[in-house]
């Protein structure tokens, strides 16, 4: 008999919870803050990790088994997502290879590119970057003015990308670039599957809040492409692009990592939790409920994602919740903390600078992977062409 | 995992509203105010459709029929204690939390004799006393509490107190959030719809995220009421905080965007804002209810069933 309502995640998830913490735990120093610091080393150690999950079939418990994957139910997949960001995402870069390159090329790609990209997806062995963003075209991506001319019997890719994660450290790039004329708009987008030592590439690293690695400015100058490396058929890259986009919105379980450093932070001021304001205290207790209605949030929108059922809706209700949980709980946090909340992890900050490393990524939560402005006219939008359905 | 509410208990609250909405949905609350026989109307309703044979302490499922009975109640600002009467403690016998150094019972009239309890267990007898004569209040009253000597509220009733409250409220606040929808996109100024704007057209999805996350914890805190075994109160403190932070807002903001309308009584806006009001601060104001929370977790953690497998 189906349960009236049961909120739990089933034993195999709880299991995998567990098993992925413990091997987090048994790996990674405690100081670790995840990839992109300027230790070369915490890269390193993200790809043997990425390895070794590899090896325990955890890098790909959400892959169906034809692609190396385990076939995971939904809820062992959340599992993943929650325990990697929780603990500063201990795959790195692999992140975005696995939650929607891999899927993208599995769902789009041809015979030749799935059986050349997804094995060293699976084992952790090459670093995905996306080039979507330009300077001229953010929130409006399918302004995008990149172009991929056709000469003879391939393409010339000329244009510019900006805010490029990875793009440094990447073996490859999904590029989206305009095939069809100036004004072809969302119709003449096409995605290219590009390695990024080809002649032509240009990568200027950006200094910035969030650390070494991650923003990046892409040149390519009449960079060649060839047919086979058109991911989808030519023209057809924005509807990719928005699958990978609604991937994104319920991919980074920020509540997971929000919760954890709540409760963290309990600990490392349990001496004088008690002489700390009263006020502020309670305020962490509202904003542990606040990263509860993110969980279910996200929880609700893979459920439908579970039923096959639309997803936008529910997908940017989830990430408005959790980003602007986000940006509580760093708040929160940096009052409890005090004049603490300044300290850099090398001049001994609490909890070897998470606190202070988490309201720096925190600030970028409501613009990553697609503005909250967006999120909330994707929202309007659905609330004002039908009434919510219950 | 199941977070979808069973077809039954959907069905269940279609039949409410139907019922509710053919009595005259908003227009009994406003009637109710100088016409006592709009009470005993909304009563009748009620009893048609069965509520009185929900046993909302015997298992989860009568509970969720339950909370989906207040939610749409809510929605209509209906003017009995839905809630109160689902808890009853004998067949005329109303069960409401209340503050013991102030306390207020909405819809007081509806029995002689109320069982009280605070949020901390303490038990009582209510007599109603006087009407609070508040336009935001027009069926509260102050009570008289008697001591019940040796008794304690449940755990589970105090839950069930806290959740049902949170149910009504999210009533209220899916109402109002859909009739500011239905108003902003016929309005117009300045040559446009109001929903043409966007700072009206983002608040309403900031306004549909917090109601949909009520919505979710009230539904996660219902079944914790069924299968958490401590005598924590958190997880419904914490729906507690969530609606009265989410509804108040909500009503501000639909009343706001119903411009100089939204204070007509004309306009169910307004008759719901103020009828919303006694829940949303008794029997804790938000102040009072986060305080509380904090307690509860100090004492009990909030896990929940999130973190089962390993250690945090």
């Amino acid at each position: 008999m189906t349960a009236v309502l049961d909120f739990t995640m089933g034993e195999s998830a709880a299991a995998l919870r567990g098993r992925l913490r413990r091997m987090v735990a048994e790996f990674f120093p405690d100081d670790f803050l995840g990839a992109f610091t300027d230790d070369p080393a915490d890269l390193a150690l993200t790809q043997r990790f990425s390895r070794l999950l590899a090896d325990e079939g955890l890098l790909t418990v959400a892959w169906p088994r034809e692609f190396g994957g385990s076939d995971g139910s939904v809820w062992e997949q959340t599992v993943v997502r929650e325990e990697m960001w929780a603990y500063h995402e201990p795959r790195g870069p692999q992140y975005m290879g696995l939650n929607w390159v891999g899927p993208a090329i599995m769902a789009y790609g041809t015979a030749e590119q799935k059986a050349e990209h997804l094995p060293r997806i699976a084992t952790g062995e090459t670093i995905w970057c996306q080039g979507f963003s330009e300077p001229g075209s953010g929130s409006d991506l399918a302004s995008l003015q990149t172009r991929a001319v056709r000469t003879g019997d391939h393409w010339e890719i000329t244009g510019q990308k900006i805010w490029t994660s990875y793009a440094g450290m990447a073996d490859w790039c999904v590029l989206a670039a305009r095939t069809g004329d100036k004004d072809s708009g969302r119709r003449g987008i096409s995605l290219f599957l590009i390695p990024m030592d080809r002649p032509g590439i240009t990568v200027r690293p950006l200094r910035a809040m969030l650390g070494p690695h991650h923003l990046n400015e892409c040149f390519f100058d009449s960079v060649v492409a060839t047919d086979a490396e058109v991911l989808g058929e030519v023209g057809t890259g924005w509807s990719v692009m928005k699958t990978a986009l609604a991937h994104e919105r319920v991919g980074i379980a920020r509540y997971a990592r929000c919760e954890r450093l709540l409760w963290l932070l309990r600990d490392v001021l349990r001496h004088e939790w008690d002489d700390l304001d009263e006020g502020v205290r309670n305020e962490w207790s509202g904003a542990l409920v606040q990263v509860r209605v993110a969980r279910l949030l996200a929880y609700r929108a893979v459920e439908r994602q579970e039923g096959n059922e639309m997803v936008d809706l529910e997908a940017s209700q989830a990430r408005i919740a959790s980003t602007t949980c986000d940006q509580q709980v760093a708040e929160v946090v940096s009052q409890l903390l005090g004049p603490r909340s300044l300290l850099g992890a090398a001049a001994g900050a609490p909890a070897h600078g998470a606190f202070e490393d988490h309201w720096r990524y925190a600030q970028a939560a409501t613009v990553a992977s697609g503005t909250i402005e967006i999120q909330r006219e994707i929202v309007s939008r659905e609330l004002l062409g039908r009434q919510a359905v219950r | 995992m199941r977070i979808a509410l069973p077809e039954a208990a959907l069905d269940f609250g279609r039949v409410a509203d139907d019922v509710l909405r053919a009595a005259g949905g908003v227009d009994l609350a406003r009637a109710a105010e100088s016409d006592p026989r709009a009470a005993a109307r909304a009563q009748e309703c009620l009893a048609g459709i069965g509520m009185y044979d929900i046993d909302p302490r015997g298992c989860l499922e009568d509970a969720v029929a339950a909370a989906e009975l207040c939610r749409v109640a809510g929605g209509h600002a209906v003017p009995y204690p839905v809630a109160a009467m689902l808890l009853r403690t004998s067949d005329a016998t109303p069960f409401a939390l209340v503050d013991a150094r102030q306390p207020i019972i909405d819809h007081a009239l509806t029995a002689g004799t109320w069982t009280a309890a605070t949020l901390t267990g303490e038990l009582f007898e209510a007599e109603p006393d006087a009407p609070v004569d508040s336009k935001v209040a027009p069926f509260a009253m102050t009570v008289r509490l008697r001591p019940v000597a040796g008794g304690t509220a449940s755990v589970l009733d105090r839950r069930l107190g806290l959740l049902f409250g949170a149910w009504h409220l999210l009533g209220f606040g899916q109402r109002a959030l859909q009739l500011a929808i239905e108003h902003t996109r016929v309005r117009e100024q300045f040559g446009h719809p109001l929903s043409n704007f966007q700072v009206i057209r983002h608040t309403l999805a900031d306004l549909s995220v917090g109601l949909e996350g009520l919505d979710l914890l009230c539904r996660f805190s219902l079944w914790s009421a069924f299968t958490d075994g401590s005598p924590s109160l958190a997880d419904a403190l914490s729906v507690r905080l969530e609606a009265q932070r989410v509804v108040k807002h909500t009503l501000r903001m639909a009343q706001q965007f119903h411009g100089a309308s939204g204070f007509a009584d004309e306009y169910d806006i307004s008759v719901l804002v103020r009828h919303a009001q006694p829940g949303l601060r008794l029997p804790t104001d938000r102040g009072a209810t986060l305080a509380l929370l904090r307690t509860a977790i100090d004492e009990y953690g909030f896990d929940g069933p999130f973190h089962a497998g390993g250690v945090r």
